[in-house]
């Protein structure tokens, strides 16, 4: 359709291209512009046409200004020469269809053209029918007959059907409708938008899937046709229309007359003699006129009248399901073990809303632990009208032995028979074995033992039994390791540890010292010379008594003054031990010299006195050390 | 002194009262074996709540909770129980089914921390602080002259060996330490705040890992690896140091 429109455009630019090179001459003149609307009236379902004229040697594309209310679309353009006494003169003509989306009166501002600008045009719009419309001769002044433009939109307008296969349908039902949109041949059309259902009467699936085009002949008209295969829902008891809205944009080419023609043709070129060539009604039609119209399709039709479902019969389980099913279950594996899970399937096959249908399903019993069931819904077809939904649903044997699973049913309401239809399906009989798992273990509990008696025996219900506290032993769940005293106890080895190293390295190290190993002997010198003082005393023996007490006190004044015990003598005690003490060492010293070496040697009496002086010595010199 | 001793007196006196007044896990388990499951739970927390976790009074509790229909609480005290009697078949027997009644698949776990999960943390814990002594001990040894230092070397050897098991099998089951067991299903938010946008949701008796706490919430790890914050009363731990 707007491949035709596009052909005549060009042939009708071509023609007047050739037009203005055979004419073609001098030019040079001051541009004026000049903007006519014919009619300066016209009703909503009418149109005016508003031409921009430019006489000089200057064109330039107008500036359309937007109105509220009004449409102004380009139509075409034409330029033709005239050469009056000799001038020749360019005249440029541009031509634009102005069409109003209601009534009243609009003013078109001054539209600018290059560096010019035009005088406003004010603008009458009555009602449909109103008669509004006065079209003005083009440079004649005369009337003429308005094109009738509501007929040529009534007659380029698409239209919408549905076919529903029923009259009647039920609250709930789904059937199958054809959604169908006509355009005339030879109309140029464009959707503006999708197909969409408008109230809340009804669903309306499957009109985002794209149409299938088709032609037919409708009373002699050719037509193309686009079609959705969709899925009516009713939603409530009613007579409702079927609410469907689609934009469309249309191109309608009105019907040309042979005055549209002269008139154009004076505009154009300031005559209107036609040769032969324009006497063809293809040419004639290069001056028609396109109105461009966006109108929103809706289905014509009767409305659909829908029952609500009878109260009476309806089954307590029956959820809103309508159409016509079937039902069937199966469980997997056929066979089980205690404490093993299987699956139970119900299905449910057919015609109808299956979004709606649904089960109770099982429930838990003595035999079965039923968890919750979960469905799904596979369509067979596009529309989503005929299919099967599955629920699946865990199920675990509670006991062994020969089970029974029992049937399940299902309620919906048939609309054909006009009646609710309950199906069920059939108990099945499963084998089950007792469990390897849970109930043959053994209580392995610390202190506990099978509790002998106990009332859930093991394999009754598949759980380990009950254990005896025999010895309660009790304990926080808290690890051990948040216990601050852990860490204290973890640490505490390695102090430990690390004190008895230090501690034995330290001895091990005194032990290799030699100034320490020296001064241990010379101690214990002194020590052995100390009781031999006291044995010497005990048997009166003066020399032994005074040589013993001299070594002892050489033995401390060495390991005082670190020099070797020999050297350590009369002289060096005068020189190094000042005071009374220097004296009474001084004095034991010669009188072991005496005892020694002139066998002088004084009474018991006399030698206590000596050893309690020797041993007070050694103290202080031990308290000096 | 006399009125030390009647202070003592009464203060005996008083604790074997208190004593008598928590009811003795023998009335729990009577009230089980005649099918009063529900006085039998009361018994068991009683005693728990009054004398700390057992592991034989964990187990029973939880068979209680399970024939009384609520598989997660059952799972929670399976879990405590095995804390403190890992490797028990029977535990592990009846959680199992506690959680297939939950419709809960149990988490696959590797073979190392299978083997691992024969004893329990504290185990390791005790292992590795005994074996941390000994090795104290044979370093003090090392330092001592004679036979000792021969005997040294190899209790270091041992105890070093041992400490490092310990060491690795603590560490493959120190996540166990913030296990939760989720006791309704519920729902996990992007972030801390009962408004925040949920990512996912946690079933009934699922066990989770508790990662963080803030404000009332506690951000948890699933055991397929989604996390998300949740009400911290909705996931209970399992490693706590009172009932």
């Amino acid at each position: 359709m707007q491949a035709t429109t596009h052909f005549r455009a060009v042939a009708r630019r071509a023609i007047l291209i050739a037009w203005l090179a055979w004419g073609a001459g001098p030019v040079g003149a001051a541009t004026r512009f000049t903007v006519t609307l014919d009619p300066p009236n016209f009703d909503v379902n009418d149109s005016a046409e508003l031409t921009i004229t430019a006489t000089g040697d200057e064109d330039a594309v107008p500036i359309i200004p937007r109105v509220p209310g009004l449409v102004i679309n380009p139509e075409g353009q034409s330029s033709s020469i005239q050469q009056v006494n000799g001038a020749v003169r360019a005249i440029f003509a541009r031509t634009y269809r102005v069409t109003a989306s209601h009534e009243g009166t609009f003013v078109i501002p001054p539209i600018q053209v290059g560096s010019a600008t035009t005088a406003s045009v004010t603008v009458h719009v009555g009602a449909a029918g109103s008669g509004s419309s006065a079209r003005r001769g083009a440079g004649a002044g005369a009337d003429k007959p308005a094109v009738d433009l509501a007929a040529a939109t009534r007659a380029a307008t698409p239209m919408m059907k549905v076919v529903v296969p029923a009259s009647r349908l039920y609250v709930g039902e789904l059937i199958p409708i054809q959604i169908k949109a006509y355009f005339r041949e030879g109309v140029s059309a464009r959707l503006e938008g999708p197909l969409a259902a408008v109230g809340d009467a009804f669903t309306v699936s499957g009109l985002d899937k794209r149409p299938t085009q088709t032609q037919e002949t409708v009373g002699g008209m050719d037509y193309t046709v686009l079609t959705w295969n969709s899925v009516l829902g009713a939603l409530k008891s009613g007579a409702y229309p079927i609410g469907l809205e689609m934009p469309v944009t249309l191109n309608i080419q009105l019907p040309v007359t042979d005055s549209d023609i002269d008139a154009r043709l004076r505009s154009l070129f300031g005559t209107n003699s036609r040769g032969a060539f324009m006497d063809d009604p293809a040419f004639g039609n290069l001056f028609g006129r396109v109105i461009q119209k966006t109108i929103t399709l809706k289905p014509t039709g009767t409305p659909v009248t829908v029952l609500p479902l009878p109260v009476e019969g309806r089954p307590a389980d029956f959820a809103g399901a309508v159409g016509q099913f079937q039902v069937a279950a199966a469980l997997t594996p056929a066979a089980g073990v205690v404490g093993d899970p299987l699956t139970f399937k119900f299905t449910v096959t057919g015609k109808g809303n299956l979004a709606r249908v649904s089960s109770e399903a099982l429930h838990d019993s003595t035999q079965w632990r039923a968890y919750r069931s979960e469905s799904k819904v596979t369509a067979d077809d596009d529309t989503g009208l005929q299919g099967f939904k599955t629920f699946s649903q865990p199920v675990i044997p509670l006991q062994a032995g020969q089970l029974t699973l029992p049937g399940v049913s299902f309620s919906y309401f048939d609309p054909e028979a006009a009646r609710y239809v309950t199906r069920a399906t059939q108990p099945i009989r499963v084998t089950v074995t007792p469990g390897s798992g849970a109930a043959q273990v053994a209580s392995t509990l610390q202190g506990g033992r099978t509790m002998p008696g106990a009332a859930p025996a093991a394999g009754a219900d598949a759980l380990a039994a009950d254990a005896t506290v025999t010895r309660e032993h009790f304990a926080t769940l808290e690890p051990v390791i948040w216990r601050p005293w852990f860490a204290g106890s973890a640490l505490a080895p390695v102090l430990l540890m690390l004190a008895a190293i230090t501690l034995i390295r330290r001895h091990q190290q005194r032990r290799g010292d030699p100034a320490l190993m020296l001064h241990a002997a010379r101690l214990a010198a002194i020590k052995i010379n100390i009781e031999s003082m006291g044995a010497a005393l005990k048997r009166g023996d003066g020399p032994a008594f005074f040589t013993a007490a001299r070594h002892a006190l050489q033995e401390r004044l060495a390991d005082l003054w670190q020099v070797p015990a020999e050297s350590v003598d009369q002289q060096l005690v005068a020189a190094r031990v000042p005071g009374a003490d220097g004296v009474q060492l001084q004095a034991i010293f010669a009188m072991a010299e005496k005892a020694t070496y002139a066998g002088e040697s004084p009474g018991a009496a006399a030698l206590q006195e000596w050893q309690r002086r020797v041993l007070s010595q050694l103290d202080r010199l031990e308290a000096v050390t | 002194m006399r009125a030390a001793f009647t202070w003592a007196l009464l203060l005996m006196l008083a604790a074997c009262a208190a004593r008598a007044a928590v009811p003795a896990s023998g009335a729990a388990e009577h009230a089980a074996a005649s099918g009063d499951y529900r006085t039998a739970a009361q018994n068991y927390e009683q005693v728990l709540a009054a004398r700390g976790f057992s592991a034989p009074v964990l187990f029973n509790l939880g068979n209680a909770w399970l024939r009384l229909g609520q598989p997660a609480r059952a799972i929670l005290e399976y879990e405590r129980a095995l804390v403190l009697a890992p490797g028990s078949a029977a535990i592990a027997a009846n959680l199992a089914a506690a959680q297939q009644r939950a419709g809960l698949t149990p988490a696959v776990v590797g073979p190392w921390v299978a083997a691992v999960r024969n004893f329990s943390f504290d185990t390791y814990a005790w292992t590795g602080l005994a074996s941390i002594w000994v090795l104290c001990a044979g370093v003090i040894l090392l330092y001592v002259n004679g036979v000792a230092r021969r005997f040294a070397r190899l209790l270091i050897l041992v105890a070093a060996v041992t400490l490092c098991v310990t060491a690795d099998a603590a560490a493959l089951c120190w996540s166990d330490l913030y296990r939760a067991v989720v006791q309704e299903p519920t729902a996990l938010h992007l972030a801390p705040a009962a408004s925040a946008a949920a990512s996912g949701n946690l079933r009934e008796g699922e066990v989770v890992w508790i990662q963080d706490k803030f404000g009332g919430f506690e951000l948890v790890r699933t055991a397929d690896g989604h996390s998300g914050w949740v009400n911290d009363s909705a996931a209970v731990p399992i490693r706590v140091s009172h009932p």
